[in-house]
Protein backbone atom coordinates (compact mmCIF):
# COMPACT_ATOMS: atom_id res chain seq x y z
CA UNK A 1 0.00 0.00 0.00
CA UNK A 2 1.11 3.55 -0.59
CA UNK A 3 2.06 5.82 2.26
CA UNK A 4 -0.98 7.97 1.48
CA UNK A 5 -3.19 4.91 1.79
CA UNK A 6 -1.53 4.04 5.10
CA UNK A 7 -2.26 7.54 6.36
CA UNK A 8 -5.86 7.27 5.23
CA UNK A 9 -6.34 3.97 7.07
CA UNK A 10 -4.87 5.25 10.32
CA UNK A 11 -6.93 8.43 10.09
CA UNK A 12 -10.02 6.27 9.58
CA UNK A 13 -9.04 4.11 12.56
CA UNK A 14 -9.01 7.16 14.84
CA UNK A 15 -12.27 8.36 13.29
CA UNK A 16 -13.77 4.98 14.18
CA UNK A 17 -12.54 5.39 17.77
CA UNK A 18 -14.06 8.88 17.91
CA UNK A 19 -17.33 7.55 16.48
CA UNK A 20 -17.16 4.71 19.03
CA UNK A 21 -17.69 2.38 16.08
CA UNK A 22 -16.11 -0.90 17.11
CA UNK A 23 -17.06 -2.73 13.90
CA UNK A 24 -15.57 -0.03 11.68
CA UNK A 25 -12.34 -0.16 13.66
CA UNK A 26 -12.14 -3.95 13.64
CA UNK A 27 -12.65 -4.00 9.86
CA UNK A 28 -9.40 -2.07 9.43
CA UNK A 29 -7.35 -4.68 11.27
CA UNK A 30 -5.30 -7.48 9.76
CA UNK A 31 -6.15 -11.00 10.89
CA UNK A 32 -2.82 -11.19 12.69
CA UNK A 33 -3.31 -7.88 14.46
CA UNK A 34 -1.25 -7.23 17.60
CA UNK A 35 -1.68 -4.25 19.94
CA UNK A 36 0.81 -3.38 22.66
CA UNK A 37 1.45 -0.70 25.22
CA UNK A 38 4.60 -0.18 27.23
CA UNK A 39 2.86 -0.70 30.55
CA UNK A 40 1.04 -3.96 29.89
CA UNK A 41 2.98 -7.20 29.55
CA UNK A 42 0.31 -9.02 27.54
CA UNK A 43 -0.48 -7.80 24.03
CA UNK A 44 -3.93 -7.81 22.49
CA UNK A 45 -3.94 -10.35 19.65
CA UNK A 46 -6.52 -10.62 16.88
CA UNK A 47 -9.60 -8.71 15.81
CA UNK A 48 -11.93 -10.09 18.45
CA UNK A 49 -9.57 -9.26 21.29
CA UNK A 50 -9.10 -5.77 19.83
CA UNK A 51 -12.85 -5.34 19.66
CA UNK A 52 -13.18 -6.37 23.31
CA UNK A 53 -10.37 -4.02 24.38
CA UNK A 54 -11.98 -1.09 22.58
CA UNK A 55 -15.34 -1.84 24.15
CA UNK A 56 -13.71 -1.84 27.58
CA UNK A 57 -12.15 1.57 26.99
CA UNK A 58 -15.50 2.92 25.83
CA UNK A 59 -17.27 1.45 28.84
CA UNK A 60 -14.90 3.22 31.21
CA UNK A 61 -14.76 6.41 29.10
CA UNK A 62 -18.04 6.66 27.15
CA UNK A 63 -17.11 10.03 25.62
CA UNK A 64 -13.53 9.10 24.75
CA UNK A 65 -12.14 11.33 22.00
CA UNK A 66 -8.79 11.57 20.26
CA UNK A 67 -7.48 14.82 18.80
CA UNK A 68 -4.64 14.15 16.38
CA UNK A 69 -1.96 16.79 16.09
CA UNK A 70 0.89 15.05 14.25
CA UNK A 71 0.79 12.27 11.64
CA UNK A 72 3.96 11.07 9.97
CA UNK A 73 4.20 8.22 7.49
CA UNK A 74 7.44 6.49 6.65
CA UNK A 75 7.60 3.19 4.81
CA UNK A 76 4.94 0.87 6.19
CA UNK A 77 4.68 2.75 9.48
CA UNK A 78 2.55 5.67 10.62
CA UNK A 79 3.39 7.72 13.69
CA UNK A 80 0.47 9.60 15.27
CA UNK A 81 0.62 11.96 18.23
CA UNK A 82 -2.64 12.62 20.02
CA UNK A 83 -4.44 14.15 22.94
CA UNK A 84 -7.22 12.03 24.41
CA UNK A 85 -10.10 13.41 26.45
CA UNK A 86 -13.05 11.84 28.18
CA UNK A 87 -14.80 11.46 31.50
CA UNK A 88 -14.64 8.38 33.64
CA UNK A 89 -18.03 6.75 33.94
CA UNK A 90 -17.22 3.10 34.54
CA UNK A 91 -18.11 1.55 37.86
CA UNK A 92 -16.55 -1.31 39.71
CA UNK A 93 -16.61 -2.88 43.15
CA UNK A 94 -13.41 -1.08 44.09
CA UNK A 95 -13.88 2.29 42.41
CA UNK A 96 -17.16 4.15 41.99
CA UNK A 97 -18.04 6.14 38.92
CA UNK A 98 -16.42 9.52 39.30
CA UNK A 99 -17.20 11.59 36.21
CA UNK A 100 -13.66 12.87 36.55
CA UNK A 101 -12.21 14.36 33.37
CA UNK A 102 -9.36 12.72 31.56
CA UNK A 103 -6.94 14.69 29.43
CA UNK A 104 -3.86 12.78 28.49
CA UNK A 105 -1.42 12.79 25.64
CA UNK A 106 0.58 10.12 23.92
CA UNK A 107 1.35 8.62 20.55
CA UNK A 108 0.80 5.50 18.49
CA UNK A 109 3.11 3.79 16.06
CA UNK A 110 1.20 1.66 13.57
CA UNK A 111 2.53 -0.87 11.07
CA UNK A 112 0.41 -1.68 8.04
CA UNK A 113 0.29 -4.51 5.56
CA UNK A 114 -1.92 -5.65 2.71
CA UNK A 115 -4.57 -6.82 5.17
CA UNK A 116 -4.73 -3.50 7.02
CA UNK A 117 -3.30 -2.57 10.39
CA UNK A 118 -0.90 -5.30 11.47
CA UNK A 119 0.63 -3.95 14.66
CA UNK A 120 0.10 -0.93 16.87
CA UNK A 121 2.08 0.27 19.86
CA UNK A 122 0.48 2.91 22.07
CA UNK A 123 2.55 5.14 24.28
CA UNK A 124 0.66 6.91 27.06
CA UNK A 125 2.61 9.70 28.68
CA UNK A 126 1.32 8.48 32.02
CA UNK A 127 -0.25 5.11 32.80
CA UNK A 128 -3.23 6.67 34.56
CA UNK A 129 -5.87 5.59 32.06
CA UNK A 130 -4.43 2.10 31.81
CA UNK A 131 -4.55 1.67 35.58
CA UNK A 132 -8.11 2.93 35.59
CA UNK A 133 -9.25 0.57 32.82
CA UNK A 134 -7.44 -2.34 34.47
CA UNK A 135 -9.21 -1.61 37.76
CA UNK A 136 -12.67 -2.07 36.27
CA UNK B 1 19.41 13.28 5.34
CA UNK B 2 16.42 12.25 7.41
CA UNK B 3 13.07 13.78 6.47
CA UNK B 4 11.74 13.48 9.98
CA UNK B 5 13.50 14.01 13.27
CA UNK B 6 11.80 12.63 16.36
CA UNK B 7 13.10 14.42 19.43
CA UNK B 8 12.12 12.53 22.57
CA UNK B 9 12.07 14.06 26.03
CA UNK B 10 14.58 12.58 28.47
CA UNK B 11 11.61 11.81 30.74
CA UNK B 12 10.30 9.30 28.18
CA UNK B 13 13.20 6.94 27.64
CA UNK B 14 10.89 4.00 26.87
CA UNK B 15 9.42 5.87 23.94
CA UNK B 16 12.89 6.78 22.70
CA UNK B 17 14.07 3.16 22.83
CA UNK B 18 11.01 1.97 20.93
CA UNK B 19 11.13 4.60 18.20
CA UNK B 20 14.87 4.09 17.82
CA UNK B 21 14.32 0.37 17.33
CA UNK B 22 11.45 0.78 14.89
CA UNK B 23 13.10 3.45 12.76
CA UNK B 24 16.65 2.07 12.88
CA UNK B 25 16.54 0.95 9.23
CA UNK B 26 14.61 3.93 7.94
CA UNK B 27 16.78 6.53 6.21
CA UNK B 28 13.88 8.99 6.31
CA UNK B 29 13.71 9.11 10.07
CA UNK B 30 16.13 10.01 12.82
CA UNK B 31 15.38 9.56 16.52
CA UNK B 32 17.11 11.74 19.10
CA UNK B 33 16.93 11.71 22.87
CA UNK B 34 16.95 15.26 24.20
CA UNK B 35 19.88 15.01 26.60
CA UNK B 36 20.72 18.68 26.42
CA UNK B 37 21.46 20.70 29.45
CA UNK B 38 21.93 24.03 27.76
CA UNK B 39 20.01 23.71 24.52
CA UNK B 40 22.96 22.77 22.35
CA UNK B 41 21.29 19.85 20.57
CA UNK B 42 18.17 21.78 19.68
CA UNK B 43 20.27 24.70 18.57
CA UNK B 44 21.95 22.31 16.10
CA UNK B 45 18.56 21.12 14.85
CA UNK B 46 17.30 24.68 14.53
CA UNK B 47 20.37 25.37 12.44
CA UNK B 48 19.46 22.53 10.09
CA UNK B 49 15.94 23.86 9.74
CA UNK B 50 17.05 27.40 9.27
CA UNK B 51 18.98 26.44 6.21
CA UNK B 52 15.89 24.81 4.73
CA UNK B 53 13.21 27.33 5.46
CA UNK B 54 13.08 30.97 4.79
CA UNK B 55 10.22 31.84 7.09
CA UNK B 56 11.45 31.76 10.68
CA UNK B 57 7.87 32.09 11.90
CA UNK B 58 7.28 28.50 10.74
CA UNK B 59 9.98 27.09 13.03
CA UNK B 60 8.52 24.77 15.63
CA UNK B 61 9.19 25.69 19.21
CA UNK B 62 10.71 22.34 20.06
CA UNK B 63 11.72 23.31 23.58
CA UNK B 64 8.17 24.31 24.42
CA UNK B 65 6.76 21.12 22.87
CA UNK B 66 9.13 18.96 24.88
CA UNK B 67 8.10 20.68 28.07
CA UNK B 68 4.51 19.65 27.40
CA UNK B 69 4.82 16.45 25.39
CA UNK B 70 6.90 13.29 25.22
CA UNK B 71 8.07 13.83 21.66
CA UNK B 72 8.44 16.62 19.16
CA UNK B 73 8.63 15.95 15.45
CA UNK B 74 10.58 18.14 13.09
CA UNK B 75 9.84 17.71 9.39
CA UNK B 76 12.54 18.64 6.92
CA UNK B 77 11.08 19.61 3.56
Amino acid sequence: MSQQENLRIIREAFEAWNAHDVDRYAALLDEGYVEETHTRPTPVRGREAARAAMQEYLRVLPDLHFDLDVMITSGDQVFTRWLVTGSYRGESMSRPSSGRQLEESGCTLSKLGEGGIVHVWHYWETDHILRHVAAQ
Amino acid sequence: MARYIFIVSLRHRTLYDYLLQRFSDDPNAQVILDRRRGGRRLAEISGVLERRRTDRRQQPDVSEELRRRSVAVVTIP
